[in-house]
């Protein structure tokens, strides 16, 4: 047997490159965007529908969400049960997603029940129930649900951090309360799916097995959607309230700290070189905060970086919970970090093992055509070329110690973050 | 089909490969036949410390987690009341280094005291974290004593108390090593763009001189029989009253296990399902309701949870519960209702074939069992299931001897 060198470890390679399969592009009779990333051999197909009809669309959040709720509760033409009967039948699962910016249909079903889900789909876009009775059950769920959270300590830091960094009065800013989802009416959800549904086509994304079956029903049940008059909608801007906020929970026995400022877009010259730094600082196991506040402390399960990205904007937001006995010293150690980082600087060593951790999770994020899909998303939702993937990994690999290192200066000073402790 | 080869190490190591040429990723999962069942009732919550010390550096290497970094691999592990598993996911380049590193901490760890006392402090957080500092967060850390009697699976992985992680000692940490984490005690899976003849010979480079240790021989306390309804009413901090359901079963792997997870479907898999149907009357007692089965392997629970609407009282929610499970034991469901359940079930076991680890964890767990070809023989075993044979094993199970109920209701202030 051959002796193996458990000192040195076996020889490794190069992070190879990626196979990125190129969307098939084509428009259809609306003039929806299909973007198809066919090739996969296993017999199921992702057919994803985004609309610029998200919550900010409505004054009160809590419109476009319970439209989007009630979205899948049935049609002019049959009652939830039947309705959702119906798609359970084919094996196949609709979801119905919101946020602030957009609404998203995700299909996934075998490619021989294509037709009839996509069917189904079509009729609940153009002729959905909005069930009053239905209405009224949802908004007292959510009502409990939200009170529920409020008891979480991870909520109230959220909710704090959103309010100080994007503003309390901004749409991306604040929650809805239980007075807004109580304000809700049908004639609300019915005006609102009008007005959004249809301002514009959908993007549309198609992954997996894609078979002929599978186009001709979305030329059908996609390129038949009617698309209404542009919309016009009034910008607003963040406002970010600085220092430190802080939200007490009666009874917690942990406290939620969070920091956030607002930050660059993926598009920006600097971003390939402020996401290594982040990742750096805070973005995984190896970062300099999960190493110091849990593995040489044992302060925390856990702290995380990362960058929120919105249609009109980005935050940099990090995240821990941790005992009340060591908030004090986790929010001294968490300061030592920033300055360390920015005072000395990231190493060669260290930036190399950054890149290869990012490279090798691009990889994993791109295997298969379901996975690039989502890449694919992000990079039509932020108004990438198609090789913007390619472009990152490249400049990731060739990034500078200096590079990185004139990043953080600008982007990643201590006291240009807002922090909240909740609990 | 997912295809496989299965070799033995000299070791007792059992390995698994798969082949899968459409990606450039290789997952592989380690699993060791120990979880927090195989634990001294006095220091509960060790198995799940321990699964945290593996990553604090091996015999000769001092981090396991830089050198998979630098190669962009990610891991991550957990551990359940039966199993303990590892897993990586990296390029398939250099699948050797994953090897190096859980052969290493399969040959020995580092056993640093520093390692211990900051692990144990993680652990206790996330136990606060987790368990104590969320609204319904304890459900389980009750439920489990009020089930079982005599059997481990009464206290929850992470462990009854924070007191036992408080105490946990080195020498308890080497001996529990020496005891579990032995290649006859633990199952190798790999799956993804791999040469197999490659992976082999290096699985038997770094696995196949790693001693075979002492084997461990389970011999667990049987629960048992529960003869008559058992309950618990706590008041906690919530704003809304709770109910919590177990039933008794079979473990996982079973034909009465089929039938449950079934069952549990029926009543909450998909918006059309009957709870969920229930969950849009008007006047719902509900304001949210599901089923599912928890398939552990020496006994399994039939859980159903409920959050009350408003002003309900929980002895009418419980009534309407029951017209529920009643009509699933009394009446055979349209064979149409439990075709959607099982085309529901394919689709999923479609799916999940786009997942290298998803095979993997599928393969270790199917030999755990019996056969690492379970991952492909499950499927049929669901659609085997008759209307029948449903109604028949929901009659048995639903009986109120059978089960244990949690009312977790909220202060009165609050």
């Amino acid at each position: 047997m051959i002796t193996p060198d458990r000192i040195n470890g076996p020889l490794t390679h190069q992070i190879g490159s990626i196979q990125w399969t190129q969307p098939q592009v084509r428009s259809l009779a609306n003039d929806a965007m299909v973007y198809c990333l066919g090739g996969l051999d296993v017999d199921v197909v992702k057919i994803e529908l985004i609309f610029p009809a998200g919550t900010k669309y409505h004054k009160n959040l809590s419109v476009g969400s319970f439209t989007q709720q009630l979205l899948k509760e049935g049609t002019v033409r049959q009652d939830s049960s039947t309705f959702n009967d119906a798609i359970d039948y084919y094996g196949a699962f609709v979801s119905v997603e919101t946020d602030r910016d957009y609404l998203t249909i995700s299909v996934f079903c075998r490619t021989a029940f294509v037709h009839p889900v996509m069917a189904l789909v079509h009729e609940m876009i153009m002729e959905p129930r909005f069930d009053a009775d239905l209405l009224e059950i949802k908004k007292r769920n959510s009502i409990q649900n939200l009170l529920t959270n409020r008891k979480k300590v991870a909520f109230q830091s959220r909710v704090g951090l959103i309010g100080a960094v994007l503003g309390e009065q901004h749409y991306y800013g604040r929650i809805s309360d239980t007075s807004d989802m109580q304000q809700v009416e049908r004639a609300d959800l019915v005006a609102f799916h009008a007005a959004h549904y249809f301002k514009s086509p959908p993007r549309v994304i198609v992954a997996g097995k894609i078979t002929p079956d599978v186009n001709r029903s979305i030329e059908e049940f996609v390129g038949s959607l009617p698309v209404t008059s542009a919309y016009s909608f009034q910008k607003l801007a963040t406002q970010t309230t600085a220092g430190i906020h802080r939200r007490p929970l009666e009874g917690a026995i942990q406290q939620s700290i969070r920091l956030g400022k607002l930050t660059i877009g993926p598009s920006h010259a600097d971003a390939t070189a402020l996401d290594v730094a982040i990742t750096a600082l805070g973005g995984y196991f190896g970062s300099r905060l999960m190493d110091n506040l849990r593995e040489r402390n044992g302060f925390t399960y856990g702290v995380h970086m990362s960058i929120d990205q919105f249609q009109e904007g980005a935050m940099i937001s990090m995240h821990t919970e941790l005992g009340k006995e060591y908030c004090d010293d986790a929010l001294r150690e968490i300061d030592l970090e920033f300055e360390k980082f920015l005072s000395e600087g990231i190493s060669e060593d260290e930036l190399q093992t950054v890149k290869n951790y990012l490279c090798g999770s691009l990889v994993k994020e791109a295997d298969g055509s379901i996975a690039q899909s989502e890449l694919l998303r992000f990079r039509l939702l932020n108004g990438l070329p198609d090789n913007a993937h390619e472009q990152v990994t490249h400049k990731i690999q060739h990034l500078s110690v200096a590079e990185v290192n004139a990043v953080a200066q600008k982007y990643l000073q201590r006291d240009s973050f807002v922090t909240v402790i909740a609990g | 089909m997912i295809e496989y080869k299965r070799y033995t190490l000299s070791n007792g190591l059992r390995v698994l490969l798969h082949h899968d040429p459409s990606t450039s990723m290789a997952a592989v999962n380690v699993l060791y036949d120990v979880g927090s069942k195989d634990e001294d009732p006095h220091l509960t919550g060790f198995a799940h410390l321990f699964e945290h010390l593996m990553f604090g550096g091996s015999i000769h290497v001092s981090s396991y987690d830089e050198p998979l970094q630098r190669i962009g691999a990610q891991n991550n592990a957990f551990t359940s009341t039966d199993i303990t598993n590892y897993y990586i996911t990296l390029p398939k380049d250099n699948l050797e280094t994953a090897l190096w590193l859980e052969s290493d901490r399969m040959l020995s760890l580092a056993f640093t005291e520093n390692s211990l006392e900051v692990q144990r402090k993680v652990v206790i957080e996330e136990f606060k974290q987790r368990y104590l500092n969320q609204p319904y967060g304890d459900v389980w850390l009750l439920l489990r004593p009020l089930v079982y009697q005599v059997h481990p699976y009464q206290w929850a992985t992470i462990g009854k108390e924070i007191s036992h992680i408080e105490q946990a000692e080195m020498s308890q940490v080497k001996a529990f090593f020496n005891k579990h984490y032995n290649p006859s005690n633990a199952i190798l899976s790999i799956a993804g763009g791999i040469d197999m003849d490659q992976t082999i010979a290096w699985v038997e480079k770094w696995f196949g001189g790693i001693a075979a240790g002492e084997k461990y021989h389970r011999q667990l306390p049987e629960e048992p029989a529960q003869l008559a309804e058992r309950q618990l009413t706590v008041y906690r901090d919530v704003p809304q009253d709770a109910i919590y359901v177990a039933y008794r079963m079979p473990g996982k792997y079973t034909p009465e296990y089929y039938l449950a997870d079934l069952i549990s479907d029926l009543l909450s898999r998909g918006n059309s399902s009957r709870f969920e149907q229930a969950l849009r009357e008007p006047n719902s007692p509900f304001t949210s309701l599901e089923a599912y089965v928890t398939g552990e392997i020496e006994y399994g629970l039939f859980m159903i949870q409920a959050k009350l609407s408003e002003g309900t009282q929980p002895q009418d929610a419980m009534e309407a519960l029951y017209r529920m499970l009643n009509q699933v034991a009394e009446k055979e469901c349209e064979e149409r209702e439990l075709q959607k359940l099982k085309n529901k079930l394919g689709f999923l076991y479609e799916y999940n074939r786009t997942s290298v680890l998803n095979k993997a964890m599928g393969l270790a767990q199917g030999e755990l069992h019996q056969t690492a070809n379970l991952i492909n023989e499950e499927f049929s075993r669901y659609e085997q299931i008759s209307p029948s044979a449903m109604k028949a094993y929901a009659h048995q199970l639903f009986q109120a001897s059978n089960r244990s109920v949690l009312y977790y209701l909220k202060n009165k202030q609050s």
